[in-house]
């Protein structure tokens, strides 16, 4: 692909959060992205895995700048968010939408279906009329598989699924060209996950958009993913096509990760699971070293005392000192 | 067998719609405070209260308001006598009681509304500031809180009222003054967990602007709190009135309140002990009502038991 189709740019991106920090005490300093580089193209599913604590969301929030971006940038459509100005950058809001991991959380319990769906519109494109408004949100809510009798109801009312239907018409009414996905469907039953998936793999495909998809669940983003990038610690571990890594992990957590995937194989050779032994560690320590060495089964005395770069093993980036 | 199509499907929930109609949070509140008995006769109770005090000059001409020169007992006082229409008897003035009593409601309510609505303003206002700002300007905010709370207000109320005269709204807006932290406190508490909600957060995703967050997410969530709050602090101011009026710094005469009645009856207590019976009454029932539609509105507003 050539670079002119390239959405999103993220460059050595860090996010770093104070902690505490009163009279009488330091302030501690959380790391929760450091130094994280990714680019995505038009069209593309870029899936950023990873377990809890290991700052998926802080990447996602911090590429629509909802948190401050302490070091690096973000390049949207040719322009650097972390630049602009808080005003500046809500008005870029139209082109970057977000859909929430609680859907029912994340609409407004006093407004209706079609206040919630309109509210972006009246942002960013205030000079539509009231009836203009309505039948976007109409369309919009056709398109999402919502019927237009919801649309004076409130959120209370509905099923997880709709509701976050109704959050996906509320992102794609002001047809952004970078969607961000906080774990959409991990608050959703099983069989309305596969529903909402698809939903937004069609739409994806219908008005090419670059979906930024944020997950735990390493069996959901095997669906939807062009590409993995896996997160460790604020650090990217790997980062490749998803194809090659589900096929062949080459950092030894992405093995871990998968490993730990539940399947239902109930033949002699099924692959043994690596376990992990410890807890993720605290990320107000800043690593001199590999962040994962602490927990990693092939970790040498390197590993404690360099940090490992980004290299291309086997068509995908690993950052390991062993990699395979 | 019947094929079931999408055109079918969509008309019959066009059917159901019709009969399904969709109710807001706010409708669902209405319905559980109707259910509540207790609340519901409280509201009663205090709504014709508020008809006896708007009405209080039709009680006057009812039965007699002025005093009755030609009874020899004219300064003793008399006690409960229907047939006379005197029903809460007289005061040492010969004042019928009863209409007294429907006068000093006006004055308790009037006080309940405007103390009230001073709290109510300053105590939003404070809350909201405070909780949205955060960090260091919050801390501050709520340690002057703090501070105000540790002092007993009454005797705030006091000594203001003594350095500015007894004018009656001074009396009003002094006690709003002294009410007012609570609210500040639980608004401010609201504040703080709806500015960390998801939907507060998918607002800013989408560009609205601060301002736009604080009218159209913030505010409605907050309304039914303060509401409620607003019923739990007029009792509350009645009762400050009433002690204002007893220590004698409250309303003047001719006007009067509850309080103002009950002190006078205690200082008569031994002679005419029926002039605290029914100015004591009515202010019991009418804390009693009012605490009682409180915590029916806070129930019914309650998220949680939905």
């Amino acid at each position: 692909m050539s670079d002119r189709d390239t959405i999103l740019s993220v460059e050595n991106l860090s996010v770093h959060f104070r902690l505490g920090g009163g009279v009488f005490s330091r302030a501690s300093i959380v790391r929760a992205v450091e130094n994280v580089s990714f680019a995505l193209q038009r069209g593309e599913t870029l899936s950023i895995v990873g377990e809890s604590g290991s700052g998926k969301s802080t990447l996602a929030r911090a590429v629509l700048r909802l948190v401050a971006i302490t070091k690096g940038s973000v390049i949207l459509n040719g322009e650097n968010l972390a630049q602009l100005s808080n005003n500046e950058v809500r008005k870029r809001r139209q082109n970057m939408q977000m859909v929430f991991q609680d859907p029912i959380a994340s609409l407004s319990p006093r407004r209706t279906v079609e206040q919630i769906i309109a509210e972006p519109l009246m942002v960013h494109q205030p000079e539509l009329s009231g009836e203009e408004r309505s039948a976007k949100v109409r369309d919009t809510m056709d398109a999402i598989g919502l019927l237009p009798d919801m649309r004076n109801r409130y959120p209370h009312e509905f099923s997880g699924g709709q509701a976050q239907r109704i959050g996906i018409a509320r992102a794609l009414i002001v047809e952004p060209t970078l969607l961000v996905a906080d774990e959409p469907v991990s608050a959703l039953d099983v069989s309305i996950q596969a529903q909402v998936l698809n939903l937004l793999s069609d739409i994806k495909r219908q008005r090419s958009l670059s979906l930024l998809f944020i997950s735990h669940d390493l069996s959901v983003v095997q669906h939807v993913s062009d590409r993995l990038l896996v997160l460790y610690l604020g650090h990217v571990m790997e980062v490749g096509a998803a194809k090659d890594i589900y096929a062949n992990p080459q950092h030894p957590y992405t093995k871990a990760l998968l490993s730990a995937v539940p399947t239902i194989d109930f033949s002699a050779n099924k692959p043994k699971r690596t376990r992990l032994t410890g807890e993720l560690p605290s990320p107000t320590v800043e690593h001199v070293g590999c962040p994962f060495a602490s927990r990693c089964p092939m970790a040498q005395a390197i590993c404690n005392e360099q940090k490992p770069q980004l290299n291309t093993v086997e068509g995908r980036d690993v950052a390991c000192h062993f990699p395979g | 067998m019947t094929v079931l199509n999408r055109e079918r499907n969509e008309e019959a929930l066009a059917a159901a719609g019709e009969v399904l109609r969709s109710r807001s949070l706010t409708q669902l509140a209405i319905a559980r405070f109707l259910r509540n008995r207790v609340a519901v006769g409280a509201t009663l109770i205090v709504a014709v209260m508020i008809l006896m005090a708007t009405f209080a000059p039709l009680f006057e001409l009812m039965t007699g308001y002025e005093m009755d020169f030609q009874d020899r007992n004219f300064y003793s006082g008399k006690a409960p006598d229907w047939d006379a229409k005197h029903y809460f008897g007289t005061d040492q003035n010969g004042r019928d009681i009863f209409v007294r009593t429907m006068f000093g409601m006006r004055i308790s309510m009037l006080v309940a509304l405007v103390a009230a609505s001073v709290a109510l303003v300053i105590g939003v206002s404070y809350g909201a500031i405070s909780g949205l700002a955060g960090g260091l300007t919050d801390t501050i905010m709520m340690r002057i809180l703090d501070l105000l709370i540790s002092y007993p207000l009454t005797l705030i109320a006091v000594i203001a009222l003594a350095y500015f005269g007894r004018n009656i709204f001074i009396v009003f807006i002094i006690i709003g003054l002294v009410e007012w932290q609570i609210m500040a406190r639980v608004i401010r508490g609201q504040v703080i967990s709806l500015r960390n909600s998801d939907f507060i957060e998918a607002a800013r995703a989408a560009g609205v602007r601060p301002i736009g967050i604080l009218v159209r997410h913030i505010v409605p969530n907050v309304t039914g709190v303060a509401i409620v709050y607003m019923t739990l602090i007029i009792p509350e101011v009645i009762l400050v009135e009433s002690f204002l009026g007893y220590l004698g710094l409250g309303v003047q005469e001719p006007n009067t309140s509850l309080g103002v009645l009950i002190s006078e009856g205690a200082n008569a207590i031994e002679r005419k002990p029926w002039m605290t019976y029914g100015p004591g009454m009515f202010l019991v029932v009418l804390l009693l009502a009012l605490n009682f539609v409180g915590d029916g509105l806070r129930d019914a507003f309650d998220p949680k038991d939905r």
